[in-house]
């Protein structure tokens, strides 16, 4: 049984087909980067795998641990393990950081029969992350995202998933807006968390964030199909050529 | 559940409560400014604010919280007739199940009352397609040199943001509800949040 299976994947955004049979298969412990121009369905699929409902799935399959994530909402997704940070983090004023992952954390152990934190052990926990990603306390007492810059944004979407521990991380364009030393301090953050049992998918425009996070295989999307895989290699054959020879 | 009107009225440093009655009128002066919040669940609500005498204030901040059948006519009229005069009315509502709710909003600038200020912002969130909110602010204005503001905006929860929410493992009913509670939650005063928080924990 594979960690994650993508068959046959026919996506549609109203009458716009845009996924037209993505496969793909992810096994525990990989690091998969998808990459691709734009428009070629890229963040279509990471918000697929989260449960997007703007998005309809009109055919395939989606195998979570064997299990059929279609059916399953985009919470109760992310309660079996599955995280995705947002290319474009929403704004959530009058939401505090630490309510709503104190809520976040909660609610999964719930979800497994286990006691929720107690007030000491969630400050230890959120101070650890934080100070690991280089994010102040004043940075923690504020709402999500609220005036936040792109970097900010993106370092929190990295310090969210290092909280919460997800086992399968999809990341959305995490490279794009980022100034070099954020890339690396977000980059360094997704780096300790590999680990045997975790998966990767990042999705990227460009080589860049691979040279911080080496991949295991890299895939090519062109227009809604994965039309090439290949290892970490495939990168530098990429950058010289571009897209256009798997078109 | 209760569910009569409320008002809340802050008289000196403390805040009393009582029953809303149909109709209220109100005449602050610069010394006793208004300073008030309503909550409305049904029925009619009629709001007069005289501001006479110059330099007078008032705050009105109202909430409504519109479920089942129930209907709510919401009036707000506020007068400036002295100069320098100044009103501020935030009205943010929720409505739910087939509740209706007209509100009218009126600022009236005499044309003795120079150097007014008038402010008027009204946003409500609808949590059923059966719901209906219909906003009619209007200003008449009189005299020439003031400023007056006034915005309203309807509409249902955003989509994004409670997408956000529930990838994150937060139930859909708890993300509703923490998105209500950050929409309201900066205007309503302490004494007002209980009986606010169970509304919406029972109609999320």
């Amino acid at each position: 049984m594979a960690f994650l299976e993508i068959k046959d994947l026919h996506v549609s955004v109203g009458n716009k087909e845009i996924l037209k049979g993505c496969s793909l298969k992810i096994e525990e412990g990989e690091v998969h980067a998808v990459m691709g121009p734009n428009g070629s369905g890229k963040s279509t699929l990471a918000n697929v795998i989260a449960g997007n409902p703007v998005y309809q799935v009109t055919k395939g399959s989606l195998l979570f641990r064997g299990e059929n994530i279609l059916e399953m909402t985009p919470d109760e997704r992310a309660r079996a393990g599955i995280f995705m940070a947002f290319q474009s983090p929403v704004e959530l004023p009058g939401v505090g950081i630490a309510q709503f992952l104190k809520t976040a954390l909660n609610e999964k152990l719930k979800s497994q029969n286990k006691n929720p934190l107690d007030a000491v052990q969630f400050i230890k926990r959120l101070k650890t992350r934080a100070t690991a990603l280089n994010i102040s306390d004043e940075m923690l007492k504020r709402s999500v995202n609220e005036g936040f810059s792109g970097g900010e944004k993106k370092k929190m979407e990295t310090f969210q998933m290092a909280f919460l521990e997800p086992d399968f991380c999809i990341l959305d364009e995490m490279d794009a807006g980022l100034d070099i030393d954020a890339l690396k301090t977000v980059s360094q953050g997704i780096n300790v968390m590999r680990e045997k049992t975790r998966s990767f998918l990042l999705i990227t425009h460009f080589q860049r964030l691979l040279n911080y996070i080496e991949p295991d295989y890299i895939h090519i999307m062109i227009d809604g199909k994965i039309v090439h895989s290949g290892d970490k290699s495939l990168a530098k054959i990429l950058e010289e050529k571009g897209y256009d020879a798997y078109r | 559940m209760h569910t009569d009107n409320i008002l809340l009225i802050k008289k000196g440093d403390v805040i009393e409560q009582r029953p809303l009655s149909l109709s209220e009128s109100f005449c602050p002066s610069v010394i006793t400014p208004l300073e008030c919040f309503l909550i409305v669940f049904k029925g009619d609500v009629n709001v007069r604010v005289d501001l006479k005498e110059e330099g007078a204030f008032c705050s009105i901040k109202t909430l409504y919280l519109a479920s089942k059948t129930n209907k709510i006519n919401l009036n707000i009229q506020v007068n400036h007739l002295a100069s320098q005069t100044k009103s501020s009315q935030i009205i943010k509502g929720i409505a739910t199940d087939k509740s209706k709710v007209f509100f009218n909003g009126n600022i009236y600038i005499d044309n003795k009352a120079q150097k007014s200020d008038g402010f008027q912002n009204h946003r409500s969130v609808l949590l059923s397609d059966d719901a209906l909110v219909q906003a009619v602010p209007a200003l008449e204005i009189y005299a020439d040199d003031v400023k007056c503001a006034h915005g309203s905006a309807t509409g249902p929860l955003d989509k994004n943001a409670l997408f956000y929410l529930l990838s994150r493992g937060i139930t859909e009913k708890m993300a509703k509800k923490m998105l209500l509670e950050s929409f309201i939650f900066d205007m309503v005063p302490n004494e007002g949040l209980a009986i606010t928080q169970q509304w919406i924990e029972n109609h999320v």
